[in-house]
């Protein structure tokens, strides 16, 4: 704040507060003449009501008296007078860094004892479980759903089954949270549509879905175009996040013939974001355990 | 003292005189809270960074109002610690000086957006802004599926663009002449995607300089 619009608002201040400082002491000393009835000699209603004159009840001027007191005080510890900071320096910058760095201590000294547990013992750890669900809820929800369920529309995996485009380990989720995922379909429409469909038909049948089996057979052999990243037993690449293809998990369908046609023609694009700008190494740990708390039967089988 | 009674009675008697002097008691407060400021905010630069809209997001910018967004979300992450772990760092006057108005908001019906940016991939945002059911099952955001068949009319993005350029906005004469084929092609729903995902700065916020 510059000195010029500092004095601004001192004189300001000075002006209002002494002003109606000045009127508060005064005008209670002012005496209002009145009639020999004692009343001022307005009167309302044809003269069924007329003003009297009162003093001001004390809760009154104690109440405004201690209003202008309250008012000198602030304005000495806190700032507000032009450019003074007040006695006790307070900014709310500092106020959110103390609160910050408070809470900071807290989280620290709850990931401290985290740190002890083994990632089963933490998976059952009902606070862990808590703040894990929160940090998901608020990060991961929006493309995974609540129930960490995920959604075809995105491509965005289901979490609670056991089935890992990029690597189930703690290692390789990490990774995936904090610097993302791009995963790459790229379009092979200029096959044809016969083609197209051949191969469609052919991935159906690696999972033993319904399918035509003469136009599987016919599939078979583009399919080597194909194992550069899905593998030549289809099993996928995590590396790539390439899925498998033999089992019956589908990130961005159901695994109906049009869809895998329309996956082949169009290619996909899934895009995780990366979240290290937003969480760290132990916001992921705890958000770890609580999808292996979901996933009954993945610990079950364990 | 007790004769003081007759300066009241002046002015208390008198309407006009009593307003006048109303008016000036209560316009005390705004003159010395809202002035400096005001005169002030004239002086703030951008922070390192912040950069004017380009046309697109410029585009995006004016949907953003047009829709009448800032009446659900703000973009004004206080500095409170619930409000800076959820939303990331506090906002300060220096990131808000290439947006005429502000869209700060007063009215939290759906999340604060002034770090969005980055935070869902563009298809995210285009799937949410058709239908936000599809993509978050419990929201009560309206859907706003005509921005996709909304062409942007680049003639009227580049004089908008032009318009902030005339109020002060750095931008070069180069990027003005890209313009028309930076938006060609483009649609509402494309231009308001870029305004929000160029929302906030999530990794370096610069100190308020005031």
């Amino acid at each position: 704040m510059s000195t010029f619009w500092s004095l601004w608002v001192m004189a300001l201040v000075v002006f209002n507060l002494g002003l109606t400082l000045f009127l508060f002491s005064w005008a209670r000393k002012v005496e209002i003449p009145t009639l020999e009835d004692g009343t001022t000699g307005h009167v309302w209603a044809h003269g069924v009501l007329r003003e009297s004159v009162r003093r001001l009840p004390g809760w009154w001027v104690i109440t405004s008296a201690g209003m202008f007191v309250f008012a000198f005080v602030y304005l000495l510890l806190y700032p507000g007078f032009g450019a003074w900071k007040g006695l006790l320096g307070w900014t709310q910058h500092e106020q959110h860094a103390t609160q910050v760095a408070l809470n900071d201590a807290n989280v620290a000294e709850l990931n401290s004892r985290f740190a002890q547990l083994s990632p089963e013992q933490l998976a059952a750890n009902p606070l862990a479980q808590q703040i894990g669900e929160r940090l998901f809820i608020d990060n991961c929800a929006a493309c995974h759903q609540r129930n960490a369920r995920g959604n075809p529309l995105l491509g965005a995996p289901n979490l609670v089954d056991d089935d890992w485009t990029w690597g189930g380990d703690d290692a390789s989720i990490t990774t995936s949270i904090l610097e993302g995922r791009q995963g790459l379909m790229p379009p092979l429409g200029s096959l044809g549509a016969d083609t197209v469909t051949d191969l469609a038909h052919y991935v159906l049948s690696l999972s033993g879905a319904p399918h035509d089996a003469a136009r599987a057979t016919n599939g078979q052999p583009g399919f080597a175009l194909c194992s550069a990243c899905h593998g030549s037993d289809a099993k996928g690449n995590p590396i790539m996040g390439a899925p498998n293809l033999t089992d019956s998990t589908w990130t961005w369908s159901k695994g109906d013939l049009p869809a895998i046609e329309r996956a082949i023609t169009d290619g996909l694009h899934g895009v995780m974001p990366a979240w290290k700008a937003r969480l760290n190494q132990d916001d992921t740990r705890v958000i770890i355990a609580w999808l292996r708390s979901q996933s009954g039967d993945r610990l079950a089988r364990r | 003292m007790a004769k003081g009674y007759k300066y009241f009675e002046a002015i208390e008697k008198h309407a006009g005189k009593l307003a006048i002097f109303t008016a000036i008691m209560v316009s005390i407060g705004g003159l010395a809270e809202i002035t400096p400021l005001f005169v002030e905010a004239h002086s703030i630069t951008a922070s390192a960074g912040v950069k004017p809209y380009d046309p697109l997001r410029l585009a995006g910018k004016d949907i953003y109002v047009r829709e009448g967004c800032y009446l659900c979300h703000t973009q004004m992450i206080r500095s409170l610690r619930a409000e800076t772990q959820r939303y990331g760092a506090y906002s300060v006057s220096s990131e808000s000086v290439y947006d005429r108005p502000h869209q700060w908001g007063s009215k939290r019906t759906g999340p604060d957006l002034a770090r969005l940016g980055g935070k869902y991939s563009d298809e995210w945002q285009r799937l949410h802004l058709l239908d936000p059911r599809a993509v978050v099952p419990q929201s009560n955001m309206p859907a706003y599926p005509w921005l996709a068949d909304e062409p942007i009319d680049s003639k009227d993005s580049v004089a908008r663009v032009r318009a902030v350029q005339l109020l002060g906005d750095p931008y070069s004469a180069e990027k003005i002449a890209a313009a028309p084929a930076a938006l060609e092609g483009m649609t509402a729903m494309d231009a308001l995607v870029a305004y929000l995902q160029g929302l906030g700065l999530p990794a370096e916020v610069a100190e308020d300089p005031t």
